[in-house]
């Protein structure tokens, strides 16, 4: 029989999945814990355990941490993190932290078993709709190649009139916009551009070619 | 004895209001006959409301009723055209020219109306001058610490604003209500700070009340000598002035310098001179007083008859207008009078009257005193603060019983599909009494909560409000989604065991409504605190949120980071959050835009945001004059950060939102 730790404060969820593991036949509870600490001391008693359910919400420590402590204790172990939130950017930290796959809480019987034995077979498993938003994000966010700063419409009108040489003051005046604000867009863009002066800015722009 | 007090009752001190600049704005006879002029071909529109202004302001200078004829006609046609600026200004000027009438309630009235139209305007210095005047309003009904805070609050605009000339003359009134509220010395050296500031600025019309004032308080103060050394330039002043208040001020000022020095004729030639300029302005207010000086100098001169006459009318003109100050003063130079003619009985009464008056002023002033020392420190900001947080509540009510009626719903769907359940399977029962108890103790709970929500003090509500939602959405994931993933683990079990069930309508559609509220609950617990936030920050929770809304396919939103590797303080992440949420709801609502950018830099405790949109763009000045239920909230949180929030908008260009701020962590 396969080993299976809960690490859960919320008893009934415990209740749920003994339910949903009762026929299955190959798998066991070997124990539920409460707390971070708890499973953590169950792990280092019980090393034969294979596979772990991970509440990412847990009394006394963040799940994530507790993922990765798992981890430097026990390499081999399976860890598949619980959560009641399908957000890419936690179950991007989680699979960070070493976990082998993700299930939002309210899984049926169905896809619970096919994530565990996917996750017994070496495999990453992450819940339906998690794998549609780690795409999104990756695509929108993470992946490199698109270094090049975008300018706002705001800042593309004071670039233009840095350019012809006017001064904050000037641009003010034209934008109707108070000086503080005209400066606050600069400083943004020295920062955006890697520069630390109004020429290098304008250079940085014309050799990007962003304002055409 | 007594003319040490009669002496004290001949001084008070003038008030003039902000706003006007007199001297400057003083027009010659001629161009006011041609305004006329104009004014009689003018058409109904604002040029006609600014044209009844220019002339209700200058003539406001030598003729209140006049004034009144100019501000009333221009008010109605402001209401009438719906010019919001128009009916502030008028509402302003039919207020002072009231309040020199002596009509205290109708000018209070037009003070709310000034108030109410310029609280929205983004220049302040039109709030500014309705507290200036506020402050003159308490200053006449002797309620001097009122008057101290109104003046303070015009001031703290002023200098915010930078607007010099206004500062000053608030400032004079502060001297004046320094004076009345007898910290004489206090008054003396602000006086004495503010006098070379005019004399560099050449204001000689400024010059002239603060030298007034400072003659009159040199005065009480018994310093004489310094006292003289003015009295040749404030003659000048009173004849040469075209400032009729400021003349018969001055006049009166000379005249109680020659009373203090026991020559009572040439005091009373003075008074005369001052009474001729308040009959000439028809302030009743100064009509009363300059009437008790002259009859107090009489009584010293021991001329009784008129004592008597001047006396008796400064009486009549006080009572007239319910001035308990001047009554108070006039009373006790009465009882002077009678006790002089033998009229013992009469001396009593005025004596009598004096006193209980002066128990009245006493109380009144030390009323005022404790109010305006209980809110001297917090009441300004509070106050702004209220009107934004009343907008708050209301949305934060309005969210409440929406929740309660989800998690009615979700309690209520839970207690049925249990029943359900309990039918199929008998060891369901004990859970279905585990489960409604459960979900009565989460009503409880939040129950509870809202109660202390509505307890948190003001100043905290903002991040108790945040602290509460992290409270709610924590309660809600860990104690009914909790709940709701067992039902569901539960029954798909079920499902597996009884294969037969897939095909049973009624738990099909039971397992559907459970999938939905927990659902639902899923998205509840998320509005109100996003887990990624808390445990991730703003960074990851808005490439979230982004990703969310760009699921939707409306609008592509782009977000751009600099300098933000660093976590900041939960409770500011928390704040640019919940701002960005507010502004990028109310572009999803409104605008009808294809792009939005959303842009963080930060570079050592500097901090910007920008969110720009390319949607059709809005009135930002109607949008703020509607209070407009998206920019309230995000004020207020602006607010809380000590933020500074700049909105600009173009019509079918699109609207740029600034906020930037300085970070208190290292």
């Amino acid at each position: 029989m396969i080993k299976l730790l809960i690490i859960d404060d919320h008893p009934l969820i415990i209740d749920g999945i003994r339910t949903m593991l009762k026929d299955t036949g190959y798998v066991e509870i070997a124990g539920a814990c409460k707390t971070a600490r708890e499973g953590l001391a169950f792990i280092v008693d019980h090393p034969e355990t294979e596979i772990i359910l991970l509440d990412i919400n847990l009394p006394d420590m963040d799940g994530l941490r507790a993922c990765e402590l798992i981890r430097q204790i026990n390499k081999q172990v399976k860890i598949i993190g619980l959560t009641y939130v399908n957000e890419a950017g936690i179950i991007t930290q989680l699979i960070r932290k070493g976990a082998n796959g993700y299930l939002l809480k309210n899984m049926e019987r169905e896809e619970f078993i096919d994530a565990i034995d996917r996750v017994l077979n070496g495999e990453l498993y992450l819940s339906k709709g998690a794998n549609e938003k780690i795409l999104q994000q990756l695509q929108a966010f993470d992946l490199p190649g698109n270094k090049v700063p975008v300018l706002t419409r705001r800042e593309v009108e004071i670039l233009q009139l840095l350019g012809k040489g006017l001064t904050s003051q000037e641009i003010a005046g034209r934008l109707f916009l108070s000086v503080y604000t005209i400066d606050t867009h600069r400083k943004n863009m020295l920062q955006k551009f890697n520069v630390h002066n109004t020429q290098a800015l304008l250079n940085a722009v014309q050799e990007l070619k962003i304002l055409g | 004895m007594f003319s040490r007090i009669s002496l004290a009752a001949a001084i008070w001190l003038f008030f003039l209001p902000a706003g006007l600049q007199r001297l400057a704005a003083q027009m010659t006879r001629m161009q006011m006959d041609s305004l006329q002029l104009i004014l009689a071909k003018a058409k109904e529109d604002t040029n006609k409301v600014k044209l009844l202004m220019t002339l209700g302001n200058n003539v406001g200078y030598s003729d209140d009723k006049k004034a009144l004829q100019y501000g009333k006609e221009g008010y109605d046609l402001s209401r009438r055209i719906n010019y919001p600026l128009g009916i502030g200004r008028t509402a302003y000027l039919l207020a002072n020219t009231y309040m020199d009438l002596g009509d205290f309630a109708l000018s209070d009235s037009f003070l709310n109306v000034a108030e109410k139209y310029y609280l929205p305007l983004p220049d302040r210095s039109y709030l500014g001058t309705v507290y200036d005047a506020r402050g003159g309003w308490n200053f006449m009904q002797a309620k001097y610490w009122a008057a101290a805070e109104n003046y303070t609050r015009a001031a703290e605009i002023f200098d915010q604003i930078k607007d010099t000339s206004n500062s000053i003359t608030t400032h004079q009134n502060l001297i004046a209500v320094l004076a009345q509220t007898r910290n004489f010395e206090k008054a003396v050296t602000l006086s004495l700070k503010v006098l070379p500031v005019l004399e560099k600025r050449k204001d000689t019309l400024q010059m002239g009340y603060t030298l007034q004032g400072l003659v009159t308080d040199l005065i009480y103060l018994d310093r004489i000598k310094e006292a003289k050394e003015h009295i040749g330039t404030l003659r000048y002043i009173a004849d040469h002035t075209p400032d009729i208040s400021l003349a018969g001020e001055s006049y009166s000022t000379i005249g109680t310098f020659y009373f203090h020095e026991k020559d009572f004729r040439t005091a009373v030639g003075f008074f005369k001179q001052a009474l001729q300029k308040g009959e000439l302005l028809g302030s009743q207010y100064q009509i009363a007083n300059h009437n008790k000086s002259i009859g107090s100098t009489y009584l010293e001169l021991n001329d009784l008859p008129n004592a008597e006459k001047y006396l008796r009318m400064a009486m009549d003109v006080a009572r007239r207008y319910h001035n308990t100050r001047a009554i108070y003063n006039i009373s006790i130079s009465l009882s002077e009078y009678y006790a002089k003619t033998g009229d013992y009985r009469n001396a009593y009464k005025s004596l009598l009257r004096h006193l209980t008056l002066k128990d009245s002023i006493l109380n009144v002033d030390t009323r005022n005193y404790a109010t305006y020392l209980e809110s001297k420190y917090d009441s300004e900001k509070k106050e702004a603060e209220i009107l934004r947080l009343q907008k708050v509540q209301e949305q934060k009510d309005f969210d409440i019983r929406r929740r309660n009626i989800y998690i009615g719903i979700g309690a209520g769907l839970l207690v049925f599909m249990l029943l359900l359940l309990s039918l199929l399977r008998r060891n369901f029962r004990n859970r279905q009494k585990l489960a409604s108890q459960q979900a009565a103790l989460q009503e409880e709970k939040i129950g509870n909560m809202e109660k202390q929500q509505q307890v948190l003090s003001l100043q905290s509500m903002i991040n108790g409000e945040e602290t509460e939602r992290t409270r709610l959405a924590r309660d809600l994931h860990d104690g009914l989604g909790g709940l709701f993933s067992t039902v569901k683990m539960h029954f798909s079990s079920l499902q597996h065991e009884v294969p037969s069930l897939q095909g049973h309508e009624l738990y099909r559609k039971t397992f559907e409504l459970v999938d939905s509220a927990s659902e639902e609950l899923r998205k509840i617990a998320h509005n109100l605190m996003p887990e990624v936030l808390m445990k991730l920050g703003l960074v990851e929770a808005l490439k979230d949120f982004c990703n969310h809304v760009n699921a939707g396919r409306l609008m592509r939103i782009s977000l751009q980071t600099y300098g933000m590797e660093d976590r900041l303080a939960s409770s500011t992440e928390i704040m640019l959050y919940r701002i960005i949420q507010e502004l990028v709801n109310n572009i999803i609502k409104h605008a009808s835009a294809t792009e939005v950018i959303i842009q963080l830099n930060r570079e050592g405790h500097r901090l910007s945001l920008i969110v720009e949109d390319n949607g059709r763009g809005f009135d930002v000045k109607e949008a703020e004059e509607k209070r407009h239920m998206g920019i309230e909230t995000v004020k207020s949180r602006v607010n809380y950060l000590n933020g500074r929030l700049s909105i600009d908008s173009r019509k079918d260009i699109g609207t740029t939102v600034m906020i930037d701020l300085l970070l208190n962590e290292g």
